[in-house]
């Protein structure tokens, strides 16, 4: 369809400016900052000609508009510079981290959906009964919980105190020289955890909007009009509403992504996730420039793309939208 | 307003009015000084409803024991396994075979032998204080931003809301954690920070409403008698807009504390000796198998005020738009 | 320079430094191993935790971190010699390692070294003198820039004799010249030769792709940011080292973490457990504490060009306002001691006879009162010509002890009426802060090399851009500090060394606040791991496990 290509063609060109702007910001932000990574050579000994000598091999005694026009330049080229911490292109780092906060999203996205469907779907039908006072605030508790405490409790009981899940890392010591078929249930045990903790955490707030939006879809007429006909309710409620509310949902799903990132990021800090949330967070901590800039691209690709796949799918189910 | 068939505007509005009294009720409801550090080697790490006797000396020191037995003219003192014996002449409080004063803890005490129930108390100040403040700004931003844009339309509605994009591409925490590494901590910045995360989705609401209520009758009215865009904007507009605006905020702050505490856990919050609640999870979190409480009481405390925030929110959307269906970012 | 050299001190002084194997190491107790002591096995893995990755298997290019440090000198590559961890009566001692033997000429200006037969890279090739005057040129060179190349300045040059005699030329003698031409490990020419070294630093990678060693362990595989596997080095030069068949490190960034895995036998060691989990450690069946002093102290750095703090006599008050012992005691728990000076008692430097300041409140009122200090308005602070004694206390983000600390000096300062205002900065945004001087006061730790050389802290030249934050400067110690580098007799450096710590315990620039241990926890099945204060892995070749995990 003529109108929904140029839709997306729009959209993302739009996303491709949004990005920039994202990226220049990030830059100027990083730079300004006091200190440089210079500074993080620990052994006093090191004499200052030696952290001058650094700085200008790391390029950072030249005029701040040249060094981001340099690396906006290499940045065209695919070239996101090397990362000072780990001595190796920032891209690399960040794609060899990439499969594993991916693998991370992909397990709780799921279990969220699934978990927060469920409550919601459960809560709607018993609008204005004790149920669903019971479902609400179940969802509520789950949402306010903090995520990092959930991971923290949960490391306590399923690690500690009963070890039935490991608490770190993506695979055992030695998971090398397992077969495939062990190996998967070596990352599927790993993974527990921490695919729940970032899955419950979320699905409260899933719960929440699953059943608002349901219970608008109910007052409309046509469901009335589907109930008046005799059609069970299950069928109305799974086949009728759930279908009206399908592109709200998967826009709210699609503005997951951000979320999903932003709550990975503590989980693998907690959980010592080798992912890419947990290498961001050390790069702003020992100013690895390379490497922050690099990661804040993704994660603005990633919710660029996100936000526009989610659009996508709601131009394509919904006429009205492309033409907006 | 708080009607019978409403229990959850009725239970938000009670919890957040209790919430609100706690933080601002602190200095006199905290049985103990959250800064104060009497005797940390006999107070740490104590378990939830622990008493000890705490013996003043003449010269102005604290010393907490499990146990005080006087023996003639010496105060013996039991600490933990030790016991310590003092001239009961060089005590200043003594009282009968004992000591006049006693210490409880009734949340139990953290490393340094600090209450947890005066800190989870102050840190509740902090937290909320924190959060309001940041939602103001927010809020302040939000509305600016989005009424402008619905109100003009055309291109100050384009690169507003791209703008707005913008902002919104980037994952909320590591905006957060970048800025708050890289500037210098005070609760300003803090504030700043994390209204600077949020007005996006205010702006977002609110131009919508605005967009929506441009069309309505009595605004194509007021444009037909003459009416100035400004005044119309102030007079018919912004507060019609603005009843979606108040539910979504009080939803909003929950998500506030939520990330305040997150910043706090890493590091890069609400600093020391500031108390917040996210920092007491992340001072707990060594302990936590053997000093549990203090890890858990702050989480149990940010959760209840979410709770709370958001059971408000809830009642309020229900009572006030129950075809509300905001999408929750 | 030199000027009269005693030639009898310098005989004795250079027997001194050729002695081979340390009589004594200086090395802590480590608890006994749990079970019967039998005979060392070979074979079995172990687990290390680390909270950082290594950085690259070069050690030119490969940065700070400890681990790093760890791996590339005691499992995969070798020093010239091996310095020991027995320096509390005379400086370090060096063991020969990949030298064999080593001969000062008289005048202390060339050493010539001879290079143990028999040892090879693990490709087969064996290690030759070309190898170290290669490493020497590397080491050197401006491009690579490396780190430690300062302490190669006084290395005129590095001859190759023949392929297994190799000769240091020095421009000048000074007490720690093997240290210094010690510093880094050998590295192989035939295979890292092949780069050019201006091309270095552009390719970290390339190593790794070309990497051979020569250490008790090879490198099997390195995951990034998750694991680190060594395998055994069969062609090692030691007989029947390293006992080991692997060993692993598992990068995990959260120290409770680890701990949480120590105790299910996930781990098998865990470096720098927080004192406060001591207790909790001994109720744990599988796990041995083992603790050791460290080369670590902290101390409250004061800024002198504060008027506040300019007077030393209001510096020696503030000291004795402060409970050292008791911070000690709460933060430490027993595994710390109080400090005096920047030289640990653990040296052979250290001043003995340095009257430890007391914790004495009166006194410090005493004092304050004397330089014009007195609460003239009632609020509990001090004030002098309408300015309150009320100042900033600074620390680093995610350091718990020196947060606490502050804490409790706040406390301690306010019995005498002094204001301390902890703040607590993200680590960068701190140390650039304390470089241009904009701070009050500030609690850090430093780790003492073993050359002693403070000069970095206390020279009036490392108030620009080094680490003299508090810009202290007194002409004495500045001379003090340079004759020490001068000095051949390692008893001549130590009289200016203990006439410099007196002076600083006099006008306390700094208030040291403790020496501390290091607490590491391992699995019980790990037998004989010693760790020092040189490095927690430095008998890892010696380490042998009994019994699975």
């Amino acid at each position: 369809m003529a109108s929904l290509s140029r839709f997306v063609v729009r959209r993302a060109a739009a996303a491709f400016v949004l990005l920039l702007l994202v990226l220049t910001a990030t830059f100027f932000l990083l730079h300004l900052a006091p200190g440089d990574p210079t500074q993080l050579l620990d052994n006093p000994r090191i004499p200052p000609a030696q952290r001058a000598h650094l700085r200008e091999i790391y390029g950072l005694d030249r005029p701040l508009a040249v060094q981001y026009l340099s690396w906006l330049r290499a940045a065209a080229r695919g070239d996101w510079g090397d990362s000072w911490v780990h001595h190796r292109p920032a891209a690399r780092v960040l794609a060899e981290a990439f499969p594993a906060t991916a693998l991370l999203a992909a397990a709780a996205l799921p279990l969220e959906a699934a978990l927060g469907l469920a409550l919601g779907v459960a809560a709607a039908r018993r609008r204005g009964a004790w149920g669903d006072h019971v479902l609400r605030t179940v969802s509520l508790v789950i949402y306010a919980l903090p995520t990092f405490w959930l991971g923290l409790m949960a490391i306590l009981a399923f690690s500690v105190r009963w070890p039935i899940f490991p608490a770190s890392h993506l695979r055992s010591v030695g998971a090398g020289e397992l077969g495939p078929l062990a190996a998967a249930l070596d990352v599927a045990r790993h993974l527990a955890l921490p695919a729940l903790v970032l899955a419950v955490t979320n699905a409260g707030g899933l719960a929440r909007f699953v059943r608002n939006s349901l219970l608008d879809t109910f007052s409309q007429d046509y469901i009335r009009t589907a109930r008046a006909a005799g059609i069970s309710e299950r069928r109305v409620v799974w086949v009728h509403a759930l279908r009206n509310t399908l592109p709200p949902l998967v826009q709210v799903l699609g503005l997951q992504l951000p979320l999903l990132l932003s709550g990975s990021l503590v989980i693998e800090v907690v959980f010592s996730w080798p992912g890419v949330g947990r290498l961001a967070y050390d790069a702003v901590l020992t100013r690895d420039y390379p490497l922050v800039l690099a990661a804040t691209a993704l994660a603005g690709v990633l919710v660029v793309l996100g936000t526009l796949l989610a659009d996508l799918v709601l131009a394509a189910v919904d006429p009205r939208v492309r033409h907006a | 307003m708080l009607d019978r068939r409403n229990p959850l505007l009725r239970a938000g509005a009670l919890l957040v009015t209790l919430l609100g009294f706690a933080a601002l009720a602190a200095p006199w409801l905290a049985p103990a000084d959250p800064a104060a550090l009497e005797d940390p080697a006999a107070s740490s790490y104590r378990p939830p409803l622990t008493r000890l006797a705490a013996v003043r000396t003449v010269d102005g020191r604290w010393l907490l024991a499990d146990r005080v037995a006087r023996t003639g003219d010496q105060l013996i003192l039991t600490r933990r396994d030790e016991t310590v014996s003092l001239p009961a002449a060089s005590v200043a409080n003594l009282a009968g075979d004992g000591v006049s004063d006693t210490r409880r803890f009734v949340l139990g005490s953290d490393h340094l032998g600090r209450d947890v129930l005066s800190r989870v108390l102050y840190g509740g100040r902090v937290s909320l204080a924190v959060g309001t403040l940041a939602l103001l700004l927010a809020l302040t931003l939000g509305v600016a931003v989005g009424a402008a844009a619905g109100a003009a339309g055309g291109w100050v509605d384009l690169v507003l809301m791209r703008a707005v994009d913008a902002m919104l591409a980037f994952p909320t925490l590591l905006l957060a954690l970048a800025a708050a590494a890289l500037l210098r901590n005070s609760l300003a910045v803090l504030i700043f920070i994390l209204g600077g995360t949020a007005w996006m989705s205010v702006a977002r609401l609110v131009r919508g409403e605005v967009l929506a209520l441009k069309e309505r009758e009595f605004v194509l009215a007021a444009r037909a008698a003459g009416v100035r865009p400004l005044r119309i904007l102030w007079r018919h507009l912004l507060p019609n807009a603005l009843t979606p605006v108040i539910v979504d905020a009080s939803l909003r702050i929950g998500d506030l504390i939520l990330v305040e505490a997150a910043l706090s856990f890493l590091g890069l919050g609400v600093q020391p000796p500031t108390p917040s609640w996210g920092s007491m999870i992340a001072d707990g979190r060594d302990a936590l198998a053997t000093a549990w409480w203090v890890a858990v009481f702050p989480g149990v405390a940010i959760a209840l005020a979410v709770v709370a925030f958001n059971l408000l929110g809830d009642g309020l959307r229900d009572r006030y738009d129950p075809r509300l269906a905001t999408a929750r970012r | 320079m030199i000027g009269q050299v005693n030639p009898t001190r310098l005989r004795r002084f250079a027997l001194c430094a050729s002695l081979w194997l340390a009589a004594c190491t200086g090395e802590p107790q480590a608890p006994p191993a749990a079970g019967p002591v039998t005979e060392p096995q070979r074979g079995g893995t172990v687990v290390i935790g680390s909270t950082a990755d290594i950085g690259g298997v070069n050690d030119l290019l490969s940065g700070t971190t400890v681990i790093s440090g760890d791996v590339l000198y005691r499992m995969l590559f070798l020093h010239l010699f091996e310095e020991q961890p027995d320096f509390s009566e005379h400086p370090p001692s060096f063991a020969p390692r990949l030298a064999e033997s080593a001969e000062w000429s008289p005048d202390h200006l060339t050493l010539t070294v001879r290079l143990r037969p028999g040892v090879t890279w693990s490709d087969g090739v064996p290690v030759t003198a070309d190898d170290v005057r290669f490493t020497w040129q590397a080491q050197t060179d401006p491009d690579i820039a490396w780190d430690y190349a300062f302490a190669k300045e006084a290395i005129r040059d590095v001859e190759v004799v023949d392929a297994a005699t190799v000769r240091f030329h020095f421009k000048n003698a000074y007490f720690s010249q093997m240290a210094d031409l010690n510093e880094g490990v050998i590295l192989p020419k035939h295979a890292w030769g092949a780069l050019p070294f201006k091309e270095w630093r552009a390719q970290p990678e390339w190593f790794q792709a070309h990497l051979v060693t020569d250490g008790p362990f090879v490198l099997a595989s390195w995951t990034p940011q998750q694991e680190i596997v060594l395998k055994r080095n069969e062609r090692y030069f030691e007989k029947d080292l390293p006992r080991l068949d692997s060993v692993v490190i598992r990068v995990i960034p959260d120290r409770a973490n680890q701990l949480a895995q120590l105790r299910v036998g996930t781990l098998d060691y865990v470096e720098q457990v927080p004192a406060a989990r001591a207790a909790e450690l001994s109720s744990w069946p599988n796990v041995q504490a083992l603790s050791y002093w460290t080369r670590q102290y902290g101390f409250l750095e004061w800024n002198l060009a504060r008027p506040l703090f300019k007077d030393p006599a209001v510096r020696r008050a503030l000291t004795q306002a402060i409970d050292r012992q008791a911070i000690v005691d709460t933060l430490w728990h027993g595994f710390a001691k109080v400090a005096d000076s920047p030289i640990l008692s653990t040296f052979w430097a250290h001043a003995p006879g340095l009257q430890p300041w007391p914790y004495a409140p009166e006194e410090a009122k005493r004092l304050l009162a004397a330089a014009g200090w007195k609460d003239s308005d009632g609020d509990g602070v001090v004030d002098k010509g309408g300015q309150r004694f009320s100042f900033e206390l600074l620390t680093n983000a995610g350091n718990e002890i020196r947060r606490d600390t502050a804490v409790m000096i706040q406390e301690q300062l306010r019995r005498v009426g002094v204001e301390a205002k902890p703040a607590t900065l993200e680590t960068n945004t701190m140390i650039a802060q304390l470089a241009r001087h904009e701070f009050d006061a500030t609690i850090l730790s430093y780790s003492i090399d073993t050359s002693l050389d403070i000069t970095y802290a206390f020279h009036s030249s490392s108030i620009k851009d080094s680490f003299n934050y508090g810009a202290y400067s007194n002409p004495d110690v500045d001379r003090l500090l340079d004759e020490v580098r001068q000095q051949v007799d390692p008893q001549d450096a130590k009289a200016r060394l203990v006439r410099a710590q007196q002076i600083l315990h006099d006008e306390q620039p700094y208030t040291f606040l403790w020496e501390s241990q290091r607490l590491d926890a391992a699995s019980s099945r790990l037998q004989d791991p010693r760790p020092n204060a040189l490095s927690a892995y430095f008998h890892i070749r010696e380490w042998w496990v009994s019994g699975p995990r």
